[in-house]
């Protein structure tokens, strides 16, 4: 089966983590994963500035490391990143900023890939 | 887009989450106008909290945020097919059509249950 | 095709459970993650929501890792299927919807 994943949790929460988990099973099963949407607070999933204590889990280390093994489509929805404070190369040109920090295993583009995912996928899973 | 064989799907969103409750209800909103513009079937069910989004007489301009009802007013044009509000919900949180900024349907808890039973797909924000 | 319905929030919701519960058809399915484990706990569901669970026919499930970590002990009135990751992704395959409330 085609399956896509919805997160909006912040990556403090569990349902980040079980995303991820719900994901490396899915492909396990012998599914597709067409494509991980992150929007509202998961967006800073993607964000290269979250500093984790180096005793404690790295779930955005986690994410990137398994999207960029699976060659995953990581979406990240531009207009929820970009108002809190994650931007790659284009946007920080666009507003002008100090730098950016977009994990170059995720990219940032509209709700209509959210749209697409819906379209396309036999089932739709979300973490919140 | 991809180019895939075109497919409209039926999508329903429950919103739950209330007018001052962070970004919860503009996100949502966001993601019902981008549906819609999809071409999609989109229904919207108000619920809980969110109801009080449907409130014709609130006035954000003085904690300068953004006004919800006029993205909500926008619905129809956007082509989402029907918003509705549970029966209960709209004496809980004195929805009227009088008082709200669309016209709604009230549905009973088993027009719920048949209205999500209906979907391909439904999220709730 | 029924539909499955994932609840993850604390005992600290239980009208969110209740109006959770209202949404679901027959025969529908019910999965509980991360703090809605803890709604396996002795006690933890009231007379309402096993009333509502039993008279239509519900299915409980709950993820087993979840209930390990938060060290607690499913005893219920309600029967409820533990299941690992693989298992929730075969509860995904086998409704048309999930839903996750």
């Amino acid at each position: 089966m085609k399956f896509s994943i919805l997160v909006t949790c912040p990556p403090q929460a569990q349902g980040a983590q079980s995303a991820l988990k719900f994901a490396k099973a899915s492909l396990n099963a012998g599914h597709e994963l067409h494509r991980i949407f992150f929007y509202q607070d998961a967006v800073n999933l993607s964000s290269t500035l979250q500093i984790i204590p180096r005793d404690e889990h790295n779930l955005n280390d986690e994410w990137s490391a398994f999207i960029a093994e699976y060659k995953l489509d990581a979406v990240v929805c531009i207009a929820a990143a970009v108002r809190r404070g994650v931007l790659d190369e284009n946007e920080a040109k666009r507003y002008n900023t100090q730098g950016y920090n977009l994990s170059p295993q995720f990219e940032l583009s509209g709700l209509g890939q959210l749209v697409d995912a819906m379209i396309v996928s036999d089932r739709m899973i979300t973490f919140k | 887009m991809q180019s895939e064989p075109a497919l409209i799907k039926k999508v329903l969103f429950i919103i739950r989450s209330g007018p001052f409750d962070g970004l919860k209800a503009r996100e949502a909103i966001d993601a019902v106008l981008a549906t819609a513009a999809f071409e999609q079937h989109v229904t919207v069910h108000f619920q809980d909290e969110g109801v009080r989004l449907l409130n014709r007489d609130m006035n954000p301009e003085a904690l300068k945020s953004k006004n919800l009802g006029k993205m909500i007013k926008a619905f129809g044009m956007y082509g989402v097919s029907s918003i509705s509000v549970s029966t209960g919900d709209c004496k809980r949180y004195n929805c009227s059509p009088e008082n709200a900024v669309t016209t709604f349907t009230t549905l009973d808890q088993n027009g719920v249950r048949e209205l999500i039973a209906n979907q391909d797909v439904t999220l709730v924000f | 095709m029924s539909n499955l319905f994932l609840f993850n929030l604390s005992r600290n919701h239980n009208e969110d459970l209740k109006t959770c519960l209202e949404l679901m058809n027959n025969s529908d399915s019910l999965l509980l993650l991360e703090n809605g484990v803890f709604w396996t706990e002795k006690g933890a569901m009231t007379d309402d929501i096993h009333k509502q669970i039993l008279h239509k026919n519900l299915t409980v499930f709950a993820l087993d890792e979840d209930v390990q970590a938060r060290g607690i002990t499913p005893i219920n009135a309600v029967s409820v299927n533990l299941i690992d990751y693989s298992g929730f992704v075969t509860v995904v395959e086998e409704h048309r919807q999930t839903i996750t409330y």
